[in-house]
């Protein structure tokens, strides 16, 4: 009966928040299994649905909560170079971002609830968005008004100009 | 499958807890021919892990040696093992668990009472032993103590002369312990109207409570109740005589803790009575939500419902225990046993399951800590900024201010309260304007900005600087490069200014002219200035002065030791009582010991490659015996390890001289402070006083393991005897928590 100690409970290890998710991304480059790793071991967080208008100051502030912030890069749209409303959040242990998983995930910036998901890590060129008209993919389609994240989606705001439907 | 089982029993479920357990007995009993070693160790880990659900499992184990007497008498015996395990390698919580867990087995017929007071009479007499930490003895007479509720009542019904003597014996230990350590773990300076009792004396009163009501307790739930029939017929164990491992250099004992209360009875007049401070319930429904909070803090959702659904919901105000408890973890000292960021969103969970009714009591608890928190001063909060009340919403609607934005906070301030809004972050540039070009170094301010602008060197920018008049130099000194402040200054603010857009544009400037910063901050005044002039600069915007002084370190223009003197200079004086200060020292220490970590950690990984590397050397056949050779291989692992070591031993004098510093500081302001009140006449206990003395405790509580590690330095270097009773006092608690 040696190390009565080291048995854990599968129960008691459930650390759901800190899984990885169904996203990949598709522009990774390297093997699905590769990206898997990375996510696994990574200390660097995607946060998404955050408003136009938040700061940097703002994201480390929330952020530091959990562990010294290494870096972030703000998600920036391809043409304008305007925040769009994503951002990379960088620490210097997985531990840390471990907390911010559990804790940050889900809960409010700026009065919006945002969403962080592993990163498989900062590469140049990833800070922009890739939807067509230069900020993220979700905001060419979405038909909501969210007035953080410029109003209409981008195809919505160009039918309205148009006065024509969109034919895709 | 058979872990899934076990740990699950006791949710909710359609059938009774009672056929429950039943069933599951008879399964595991089924099972035992092919798995019992299995089994005997999903046990013992649940009585060491889940201690919220204790009597649930000593009923089971009730039932199993009802059916299995020596399966019984196994577990007992593998209990007893783990429990010299937990002892030896001071996992002191689980071990407390495990002991109230082979107490609680007395009530179901599986250890024999006599025996079971035999083992507390051990751990009672270790009061006796000589030349041992206060803190050992504490153990055991919590561990005897804690163990009551429980199993009080049939200890005393089958022992009670020695129950009686055990108790006398206690209360004697407890009135002569000392409690030097007490006032620094105080959450409250005032009494009223909670008392904030040392952990001991709260648990002392409420087992002497407990006897006074003849040993009844209601609260517990107690499954074995149901089965006595059958319990009553087993036959039971006795435990083997247990002899206290003895007292190591290499034990660590818990830290004594003082009791977090803030509601009572009075609090919720609605609803169900509060249990008073000094009952028992109240003691078993605390231990059992820290419990729960401890298994299940990395799953926010499955916390807030498990605290939820604690039992005894209608009979106690559970939102108000659970409120209470949390707050206690916030605020227990040294440091919270989680995260912080954790407990918030907890708090936020609850919320949502509860929304009718937690809401309101997490607001009734934030009312009554800030009118606590302060002081009981009645001012105007608007007339004296000095005073505590005002500092502390001036803070508060600066972390708002991080949070969003300057103007938010302004909107949404009231008029009567605007003189405690937060300063607008913006940079302060003294070469800004056409009206400072009298001011020495404007017009190398104004080439830096163009060439800078232009995307100039490193070594334009030297060829720009070398320009600049030094006011402090003597005439023989022709080395262009030892401290100038005006340089430096001129450097500093032009550079930040220009990247002030945002931390990554500042991030970036440091980063670029980092071979400047590091020439002209060579010196430790060099260093100092540097930071003189961030401050100057960034006054209005203290997170970007953390910011900055992060950077600086992780890139080592600026050093610990140089932060630590900046923080306690007269240039700072104005802000020493603000909250960012101390983020910014307390965050430069974390740091100096994540470094000591890292080289530490990196040295004993290359000793492992070099371990592997001889065990392969030695293992291999053709091996040529040749010395020489081997040597050559460990050559370069050696020299490497020569190298760590002493990093380590460079990194570890860096970090003691840190503290040394820290502690010299205070003690020069605070002398300074005694001194002056002495002689004028005045009373010492200022608010700027209360706050330093706190700020000093704070360093001792946050960094208490790696300090411990000077304390023969600290007691003949800084703390003597010579120095004022009131500086000395803070160190003579310290000292007290591990005595």
């Amino acid at each position: 009966m040696s190390g009565l100690l080291h048995t854990t409970l599968s129960g008691l290890n459930s650390d759901s928040y800190c899984e990885i998710s169904q996203y990949r991304d598709q522009h990774f480059r390297g093997s699905r299994q590769l990206q898997e790793k990375s996510l696994k071991i990574s200390s660097t967080l995607y946060v998404g649905n955050l408003s136009f208008y938040t700061t940097e100051e703002q994201i480390q502030e929330l952020f530091s909560k959990c562990g010294d912030v290494k870096r972030i890069v703000m998600g920036l749209d391809k043409i304008k170079k305007t925040p769009c409303g994503f951002c990379f959040v960088e620490y210097y242990t997985r531990a840390d971002a471990e907390h911010a998983m559990r804790f940050i995930n889900g809960t409010r910036l700026d009065d919006r609830i945002i969403r962080t998901d592993w990163d498989a890590g900062f590469k140049e060129g990833r800070q922009y968005g890739r939807g067509k008209t230069g900020g993220q993919v979700r905001d060419e389609y979405r038909t909501d008004y969210d007035v953080g994240r410029g109003g209409f989606g981008k195809i919505i705001q160009m039918q309205k100009a148009n006065h024509q439907p969109a034919i895709y | 499958r058979l872990e899934s089982l076990i740990c699950r029993v006791g949710e909710k479920s359609t059938s009774s807890l009672e056929s429950n357990l039943e069933g599951l007995a008879g399964v595991l009993e089924a099972d035992l021919p092919n798995y019992k070693s299995k089994i005997l160790r999903i046990l013992c880990t649940v009585a060491r892990l889940l201690p919220e659900k204790l009597t649930i499992y000593t009923t089971l184990v009730g039932l199993l040696n009802a059916r299995n007497y020596n399966f019984g008498g196994e577990f007992v015996e593998a209990m007893i093992r783990q429990l010299k395990e937990c002892l030896k390698v001071n996992m002191y919580n689980e071990a407390e668990y495990l002991v109230r867990f082979l107490s609680d087995l007395v009530n179901c017929h599986v250890i024999a009472a006599p025996s079971m007071v035999a083992m507390f009479e051990n751990f009672v007499s270790v009061t006796q032993e000589e030349d041992i930490p206060q803190v050992r003895c504490d153990w055991y007479v919590f561990a005897f103590l804690s163990s009551l509720p429980w199993v009080g009542k049939e200890l005393y019904e089958k022992k009670d002369a020695e129950i009686d003597r055990l108790l006398s014996h206690t209360e004697s230990y407890l009135k002569r312990r000392q409690k030097i350590h007490v006032p620094m773990l105080q959450v409250w300076t005032a009494d009223k109207p909670h008392p904030q009792e040392e952990y001991l004396d709260c648990l002392w009163a409420q087992i002497q409570k407990l006897k006074k009501d003849c040993w009844q307790e209601r609260h517990i739930l107690r499954p074995y109740l149901a089965f006595d029939g059958i319990l009553c017929e087993a036959l039971q164990h006795n435990l083997p005589p247990f002899t206290p491992p003895p007292h190591t250099e290499d034990s660590v004992y818990p830290m004594p803790r003082v009791i977090f209360r803030m509601f009572d009875y009075t609090d919720n007049p609605e609803g169900p009575v509060m249990p008073g401070s000094h009952s028992v319930e109240r003691f078993v429904i605390e231990e059992n939500l820290h419990s729960i909070i401890k298994s299940h803090w990395k799953e926010r959702k499955t916390c807030a419902a498990q605290l939820l659904s604690y039992p005894g919901n209608n009979k106690i105000p559970l939102n108000y225990h659970i409120v209470e408890v949390i707050f206690a973890e916030l605020f227990q000292l040294p440091s919270p046993p989680h995260i912080e960021v954790m407990y918030t969103a907890l708090l936020i969970e609850l919320c949502k399951l509860q929304p009718g009714s937690l809401p309101q009591v997490l607001a009734q608890a934030t009312e009554m800590l800030y009118m606590r928190n302060v002081s009981h001063f009645s001012y105007c909060l608007t007339q004296d900024l000095e005073k505590p009340k005002s500092k502390f919403v001036r803070e508060v609607l600066e972390k708002c201010m991080r949070l969003s934005y300057h103007q938010r906070i302004i909107d949404i301030v009231p008029p009567s309260f605007s003189v405690l809004s937060p300063a607008n972050p913006v940079c302060i540039y003294k070469y800004g304007d056409e009206s400072d070009r009298s001011l020495p170094g404007y017009t190398v301010a104004l080439s830096l900005t163009i060439a800078i602008k232009n995307k100039a060197s490193n070594d334009e920018i030297f060829n720009i600087l070398k320009d600049v008049p030094n006011p402090n130099k003597d005439d023989d000194d022709d080395e262009g490069f030892t401290f100038n402040p005006l340089k430096i200054e001129v450097f500093v603010q032009t550079l930040l200014h220009l990247a002030a857009k945002s931390f990554s544009h500042s991030f970036s400037a440091l980063a670029k002219f980092h071979e400047v910063f590091k020439v002209l901050a060579e010196s430790d005044e060099g260093k100092f200035h540097v930071l003189r002039v961030v401050y100057e600069v960034w006054k209005n915007h203290p997170q970007m002065i953390a910011v900055l002084v992060d950077k600086m370190i992780r890139t080592q223009i600026v050093d610990c030791a140089a932060v630590a003197n900046w923080i306690f200079s007269s240039e700072l004086a104005h802000d020493f009582t603000r909250f960012y200060v101390w983020e910014i020292l307390h965050s430069t220490i974390r740091k100096m010991n994540k470094h000591v970590l890292k080289i530490h950690k990196e040295l004993e990984e290359t000793k492992a490659r070099l371990a592997r590397q001889h065990k392969r050397r030695e293992s291999d056949e053709d091996d040529d015996d040749d010395d020489q050779s081997s040597d050559r291989e460990d050559g370069p692992l050696e020299e490497q390890i020569e190298h760590l070591q002493e990093r380590v031993e460079s990194a570890q004098s860096e970090q003691k001289n840190l503290f040394l510093v820290i502690f010299q500081r205070f003690i020069m302001l605070l002398t300074e402070h005694l001194v002056r009140c002495e002689t004028g006449g005045i009373d010492v206990f200022t608010p700027w006083y209360k706050s330093c003395i706190e700020r000093l405790q704070q360093i001792f509580l946050q960094h208490h393991q790696i300090i411990q590690q000077y304390m023969v330095t600290l007691e003949n270097l800084l703390f003597t005897a010579e120095l004022d009773h009131h500086i000395l006092a803070v160190f003579q608690q310290f000292c007290a928590l591990q005595a």
